[in-house]
């Protein structure tokens, strides 16, 4: 009774689609697309967040990069006019979909390298942070303690404090010229304290429960309880713990990239919004300056925020009831 | 207002209920938590509704009190107090109707008392928004005076739920139940969450507060032992539905349902001081499932004196006892052996 | 809770602030970064030097940082001096006081901070309270989703936009700044209407965006009252709906969200930072990037110190008044 506590919360997932027929191939064949019908919320996240995955990454093959370099092409253009520029003597044209800034560049180039970029800082940020704070939150869960106290209370203290004004700090006195994964990886070292939070207390309530303790008694050590009961059940956690995370730091990378301290000479999303406003393109009605890369983030934000709402009713089986 | 006389006996009745029937509209189908409930309370009574967990006590009270949520809805009957059908009051009658004409003593009174407002103001908020026009200090003197009936402090009007005990809260539910002199008053298991004696303190407060009210009470609960010496009648209810009614001294004398039966055989003897607490929890089988009751009688799967008929004809209430006394009062059973 | 709890809670306070004038004394020298130096090959670079000016400040801050002196006492002075708040003078504007120039840009960031926050709490927790009411206009159940659409954005870039329709366009508000260039700022009733002017945009910006947060928590703790025992007897009392909704559902719903607001206080002020930097909005904020844009450490430590510091003081604040809101929660040991 006590050890079908990971069947049971499996359960939970399925009652929706129980009453679905079809043979067990043709269900296991479809059960995304069942999920899907369950967690229509979850599942437009995902889409979404790929679409502006793919259409980074594939969009930024077909443009060429030298109109994202400042001074390539004539200034403040407006959308859909085909524009000539020079490239070391070589004379090109292309078509300008959205215009080109006050710098010389080329709106939608700079869009589309900018979208892979700022998510990756996103992602990767968020990543390392991730494995600290579910590390952390781990150990504190199960061995308590001084040092569980500590990094505890390190993180509820750091959660308090804005954690843009000690980027600024470092980023100033630093003061050499970062590239994006640096500018990750010092992100990532604030990041780590909501999933520390989240991962420690549901360590803790699992360890409350008796499963944990049947499977320690039967001899599991405790890196097979770690990965084989207990993580399968945290995964919504963790998953929603990583939307959040990428929220966080994506937020943090383009606040930095906004006043000015984001990595030189790439054209990150926050970079774009920094020179825009740096030329006060939103005063000057330039707005396809602007408005590409706001709304790249907003719907960027926008996947990462349907995925989190999508994955609380698999987090909190309580709040299924409600719906 | 003429007074609504009792069909067969001429007694004024304080509170008549007839075939109230209560469902659940779940996703997996209509449960019918309350189904053609029908009994009344004289004046100055005291009836106990027993019954196993998910008979449908806590569903008839909220019934009573209008309080049934969705999915759940009433989908029938009447409730008459004084002449008027609280059924089929529109909301804002009903709404001065409670406390009253009618008071609740929930079940759960742990948690039945705002934890951010004091004990005094949680008091008041029922009167004042009965257009009970008092100053400050009326109020003040009021609330003094029902928490001295209820036995309690005048200072724990100044206090905050989480300073009181579990017993003193209840006493301060009863206060607010009885602030207004209602003429039917509900008590959903009120000394469920509270220790022996508390529990018996606590019932002779409300027995007393009652009969100085001349308040018909509905007391509803788990031990018929405890009840025994409170109420004068008894209902029985088994899956949503009530089996059997009749006076105390009838039902454990003379019980005729065989379930009622059980129960009372189930219990030690009453007579005496030093009995054990009787549960109704103790009855052989498992309480049916209201998704899918059984066919007829649905105390048929469980009845040891189950007739070959009792799964197909359904047994309705009709008077069982031949005891034409006048003062006796009738007894009712749902049983095809009758 | 008790007294050691208020001890505690005040220690961490503490904590806090020592641990935001140690990193900024630290950073610099794990860094070997010398403010001074950097700052003036920085002029010197824009051919910007002006002799006088140079000599005097390198001989004020040599004295000042006694970078001659052990690192211990430089230490402690420096701790010393951020606890009286003197954080020295400006290299950008050199001669005045960080303390001055911060001192003008502080009352915009927070009466800014204040009021939006104030105004979107409110109309987070009425929304999210309504939502979940079911005796409430369906109209709000309308206005919920777009509302929470907003809420993953962040505040400067829905600021962009709205500078865009509302200023440029239809030309309803000013294009950015705090006040009309040219006006001085007086304490008199046209400036504040000016002022105030200026401030919708920016502040809509700000509540737009966090209405979403406080409401979907209310929502949820809204729903939770209605399920709970002092909801079904109040109902039994014959309470009236309004006080139902208010007494019952409002006053205990809102107790998490004031804990909620309390740690998410530091997000929204690092929010409000870059919104004052997309308006040129004269507080903190903009005040932050001519510092990061003229390299004036001694400004930025000097802000960066005090934001961390009014944070912490604003949850050491809504900590000690929680209990006045929960009685439940008390700091003095029973009595
Ligand atoms: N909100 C609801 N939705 C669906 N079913 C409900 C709901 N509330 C009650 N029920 C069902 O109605 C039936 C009667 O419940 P009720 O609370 O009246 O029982 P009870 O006799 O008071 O039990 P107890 O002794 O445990 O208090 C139960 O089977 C329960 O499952
Ligand atoms: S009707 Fe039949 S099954 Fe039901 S109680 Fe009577 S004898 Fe038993
Ligand atoms: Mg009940």
């Amino acid at each position: 009774m006590t050890t079908a506590q990971p069947e049971s919360q499996g359960s939970m997932l399925d009652t929706t689609i129980e009453h679905q027929e079809g043979s067990g191939f043709v269900r296991s064949l479809l059960a995304p697309f069942r999920w899907m019908r369950a967690y229509p919320t979850l599942w437009a996240g995902l889409f979404l967040l790929a679409f502006m995955v793919l259409f980074g990454i594939v969009g930024s093959q077909f443009v060429d990069p030298e109109l994202a370099r400042a001074g390539t092409v004539e200034i403040d253009l407006s959308p859909g006019q085909t524009v000539e520029y020079r490239v070391k003597g070589e004379d090109r044209s292309a078509f300008s979909v959205l215009g080109t800034d006050s710098q010389g560049r080329d709106v939608w180039a700079v869009t589309m390298l900018g979208t892979p970029l700022t998510i990756y800082v996103g992602f990767l940020a968020a990543l390392i942070g991730m494995t600290i704070g579910t590390v952390l939150g781990f150990i504190g869960g199960f061995y308590g303690g001084i040092v569980d106290n500590f990094f505890k209370s390190f993180a509820d203290m750091l959660i308090t404090v804005p954690v843009l004004m000690i980027l600024v700090v470092v980023a100033v006195t630093l003061k050499s010229s970062i590239d994006v994964t640096q500018q990750a990886l010092i992100i990532s070292a604030f990041v780590w304290m909501w999933p520390l939070r989240t991962i420690r207390a549901q360590v803790l309530s699992m360890r409350e429960r008796a499963y944990i303790s049947v499977a320690q008694i039967s001899g599991a050590n405790t890196l097979e309880v770690i990965f084989l009961e207990m993580l399968p059940n945290l995964l919504p956690f963790l998953a929603a713990s990583l939307a959040t995370a990428v929220a966080t730091a994506m937020l943090t990378t383009i606040g930095m990239d906004a006043l000015g301290l984001g990595p030189q000479n790439q054209p990150t999303l926050g970079n774009t919004i920094y020179w825009a406003l740096f030329y006060s393109a939103p005063f000057r009605g330039i707005w396809w300056w602007w408005t590409p890369p706001v709304l790249a983030l907003a719907l960027v934000f926008g996947s990462l925020y349907l995925i989190t709402a999508g994955l609380d009713p698999l987090a909190n089986p309580r709040l299924r009831r409600q719906g | 207002m003429s007074a609504e006389t009792h069909a067969n006996t001429g007694h004024s009745v304080a509170l008549d209920v007839n075939d109230l029937g209560v469902s659940y509209f779940t996703s997996s189908g209509e449960i019918k938590a309350a189904d053609g409930v029908s009994f009344s309370i004289l004046p100055g009574k005291r009836m106990g509704l027993v019954g196993e967990s998910g008979s449908g006590k806590t569903t008839t009270a909220l019934a009573l009190m209008r309080l049934i949520k969705p999915p759940g809805c009433i989908t029938k009957g009447s409730a008459v107090i004084d002449g008027i059908d609280l059924l089929s009051l529109s909301e804002e009658e009903m709404r001065t109707a409670k406390l009253s004409q009618i008071a609740l003593v929930p079940q759960g009174a742990m948690n039945s008392l705002n934890p951010v407002a004091k004990v005094k103001n949680q008091i008041i908020d029922g009167l004042r928004d009965h257009d009970a026009q008092h100053s400050a200090s009326q109020y003040r003197e009021l609330v003094t005076e029902l928490l001295d009936k209820v036995g309690l402090n005048r200072q724990v009007g100044d206090m905050y739920p989480h300073e009181l005990s579990g017993g003193m809260k209840q006493r301060v539910t009863i206060a607010i139940a009885i602030s207004m002199g209602p003429k039917v008053i509900i008590a959903d298991e009120p000394t469920s969450a509270l220790d022996v004696v508390v529990q018996r303190q606590i019932m002779e407060t409300l027995a007393e507060l009652q009969d100085e009210l001349g308040a018909a009470i509905l007391l509803i609960g788990h031990d018929i032992g405890l009840m025994a010496q409170f109420v004068d009648t008894l209902g029985v209810m088994y899956a949503g539905k009530l089996v059997e009614t009749g006076t105390l001294r009838q039902l454990l004398r003379e019980p005729k349902h065989p379930y009622t039966q059980m129960l009372i055989d189930s219990l030690p003897s009453l007579e005496r001081k030093d009995r054990k607490r009787g549960d109704l929890r103790g009855i052989p089988g498992t309480a049916p499932s209201l998704y899918a009751l059984p066919s007829g009688c649905p105390f048929h799967p469980r009845c040891p004196q189950a007739m070959e008929i009792c799964p197909s004809e359904e047994p309705l209430l009709k008077v069982v006892n031949d005891d034409h006394a006048a003062n006796q009062g009738e007894q009712q059973a749902a049983c095809l052996l009758y | 809770m008790t007294a050691e709890y208020l001890l505690r809670r005040i220690g961490v306070f503490f904590l806090v602030i020592w641990g935001a004038a140690t990193f900024n004394f630290i950073l610099p020298r794990i860094a070997d970064v010398n403010p001074i130096e950097e700052r003036m090959s920085q002029l010197a670079s824009r051919g910007a030097v002006t002799s006088g000016n140079t000599e005097a400040m390198i001989k004020h801050f040599e004295k000042r940082f006694g970078l001659d002196k052990p690192l211990l006492e430089q230490y402690v002075r420096y701790i010393w001096n951020f606890a009286r708040f003197d954080f020295g003078f400006s290299i950008a504007f050199f001669p005045t006081q960080v303390r001055s120039v911060i001192s003008q840009a502080l009352p915009w960031t927070l009466v800014l901070v204040t009021m939006s926050s104030l105004i979107y709490m409110f109309l987070g927790m009425a929304l999210g309270a309504l939502v979940a009411w079911p005796g409430a206009s369906r109209a709000f159940k309308l206005l919920f989703p777009p509302i929470m659409a907003l809420s993953a954005i962040p505040y400067y870039l829905v600021g962009i936009a709205l500078i865009h329709f509302f200023a440029f366009q239809l030309e309803w508000f000013p294009l950015g700044g705090g006040y009309t260039v040219g006006s001085s700022p007086g304490w008199d009733f046209d400036f504040y209407l000016d002022a105030a002017k200026h401030a919708i945009l920016p502040a809509l910006s700000i509540i737009l965006v966090s209405i979403g947060f406080s409401a979907i928590g209310m929502r949820g703790m809204m729903v939770t009252t209605q399920g709970e025992d002092y909801m079904l007897l109040a109902e039994a009392k014959g309470a009236k709906s309004w006080r139902l909704f208010a007494w019952y559902g409002v006053r205990n719903a809102m107790l998490p969200q004031i804990t909620s607001f309390a740690l998410t206080l530091g997000h929204v002020v690092s929010g409000v930072i870059l919104v004052e930097v997309v308006f040129g909005y004269p507080g903190i904020g903009t005040m932050l990037l001519q510092s990061i844009r003229n390299f004036d450490y001694t400004l930025l430590y000097g802000i960066v110190y005090l934001v961390i510091l009014s944070i912490a003081l604003a949850t050491l604040i809504l900590d000690l008044i929680y209990p006045r809101l929960d009685p439940r929660i008390t700091y003095a040991p029973r009595s």
